[in-house]
């Protein structure tokens, strides 16, 4: 018992510490020749979190464009040309998923190439405009990160336009949905169907000659330049998954747990949407 | 022959440290915060800086996307010399958000964008204290909220 126990604690601390909750471009799972390929992407888009916080939808676009057309209006009447590129229209190529299991594809690149330079060098005067007075932030503080924003200067007005008085319980949801997203995912690793999946896969990558707990701890095990695709390890991990249907498994799991967190925190589900309906009915106003 | 993978986060002891400070924060809580003066703290209006801990320690700043942090290092000491010297991959643990194009900072866990990304910082954010930013390897600007920035 001891040792489960043990055991159970250094995998959390593992993924506490490895915190690899990344996220992969719109690409599929490179299955062997001959096995059929899991539609990762629907997995994923089926996970409760996914469509709250990642899907590419009109109404975070509208919500986004609104701002940045509310922030190029702030800064006219100000004095000051601020030019930001129109927010592209969402869709489903350029849509990103969470990477909750580690590697799903031998793809060493997984976004698109890096837009072309257009940052510039402005004036002070020029980014007090933009951000305000550099000493007034609004912040908030969740388990694991503190964010702040600028209190005032034309973003945040933009913000204000929207959000109202709310702009600080916005990034205190905001902070909450992301870490409940993490925290479902460390509940996961409790869930027996999921434990076992673990350790089917766990044999099959020692079997190749590769020994690590889990895919995320072999993940973060990799040189940063690793290159997947004549990576061992990286095929040991993939062919893996395949072998033991790892991710179908993992996603499937980690849905149900992720619904199961939402259903514990229904004021921070009820705020989100609130908020979220709230931007999007001014911002169609904004955008006409 | 046997392939042992052994975690590249055991050798952080900062991180670890971190982490479980961080633990002890046990709620949202919002307040009105004073900041040196920058868009981002102690980053300059067009960049995209991370920092070795806090926002006064050792900082590197980014103008553009950067496909790999392996050969950055924490090479300005203007706010705080602690991390001098360190290289950027895997160890930046803070990070800010001073565009002046609208671009959002997101951070990949692999050079080239690659092994998915990790955060995304909106302009004029900044996050701190991140326990997910510690493997951070390649930046990559955007215009697009790809969703659940800060």
């Amino acid at each position: 018992m001891v040792t489960r126990k043990i055991a159970a604690l250094a995998t959390a601390v593992a993924v506490i510490a490895c915190a690899a909750w990344v996220f992969v471009g719109r690409s599929g799972p490179s299955a062997p020749a001959g096995q059929p390929a899991p539609d990762i992407a629907r997995l994923s888009a089926d996970l409760p979190f996914y469509a709250l916080l990642h899907a590419p939808s009109e109404r975070q676009w509208r919500i986004a464009e609104a701002e940045r057309r509310l922030a190029i209006t702030c800064m006219s009447a100000r004095g000051y040309r601020y030019a930001p590129d129109a927010i592209p229209r969402p869709s489903a190529a350029t849509a990103d998923h969470p990477l909750p299991f580690g590697l799903e594809s031998l793809k060493t690149a997984t976004a698109g190439p890096a837009p072309a330079a257009s940052e510039r060098q402005e004036s002070k005067a020029f980014l007090a405009a933009l951000y305000g007075s550099a000493d007034r932030r609004i912040s908030a503080k969740g388990r694991t990160i503190k964010v702040s924003w600028p209190a005032t200067g034309c973003q945040a007005e933009a913000e204000k336009r929207l959000l109202g008085s709310e702009r600080l319980r916005w990034l205190q949801v905001s902070i909450e949905l992301g870490e409940g997203e993490q925290q479902a995912r460390k509940n996961l690793d409790k869930d027996p169907a999921f434990r076992a999946a673990d350790a089917r896969w766990a044999r099959c990558a020692l079997a190749a000659g590769v020994e690590t707990d889990d895919p995320v701890h072999l993940l973060n095990s990799l040189p940063r330049d690793t290159d997947f695709a004549t990576s061992p390890v990286a095929k040991a991990d993939i062919r893996c998954k395949s072998e033991t249907g790892y991710l179908h498994t993992a996603y499937t799991r980690l849905a149900v747990v992720q619904r199961a967190w939402l259903d514990a925190h229904p004021a921070v589900l009820t705020t989100w949407q609130s908020l979220m309906k709230r931007q999007d009915g001014i911002a169609r106003g904004v955008l006409g | 022959m046997s392939m042992a993978i052994r975690s590249r986060w055991a050798r952080s002891s900062r991180a670890f440290a971190a982490t479980a400070g961080l633990a002890a924060a046990l709620a949202v809580g919002g307040v009105l915060t004073a900041s040196p003066a920058s868009a981002g703290t102690n980053c300059a209006g067009g960049y995209h800086c991370v920092f070795w801990s806090s926002f006064s320690s050792a900082r590197h700043s980014y103008f553009n996307s950067d496909s790999n942090f392996t050969n950055d290092t924490f090479n300005d000491t203007t706010y705080g010399s602690s991390g001098s010297g360190t290289v950027v991959n895997d160890n930046a643990w803070s990070a800010s958000n001073s565009s002046t194009g609208g671009y959002y900072s997101r951070y990949y866990l692999d050079i080239n964008s690659g092994g998915g990304m990790l955060f995304c910082v909106k302009p004029g954010s900044q996050v701190l204290e991140l326990s997910a930013a510690l493997s951070a390897s390649s930046l990559s600007l955007t215009t697009s909220n790809p969703g659940g920035c800060y």
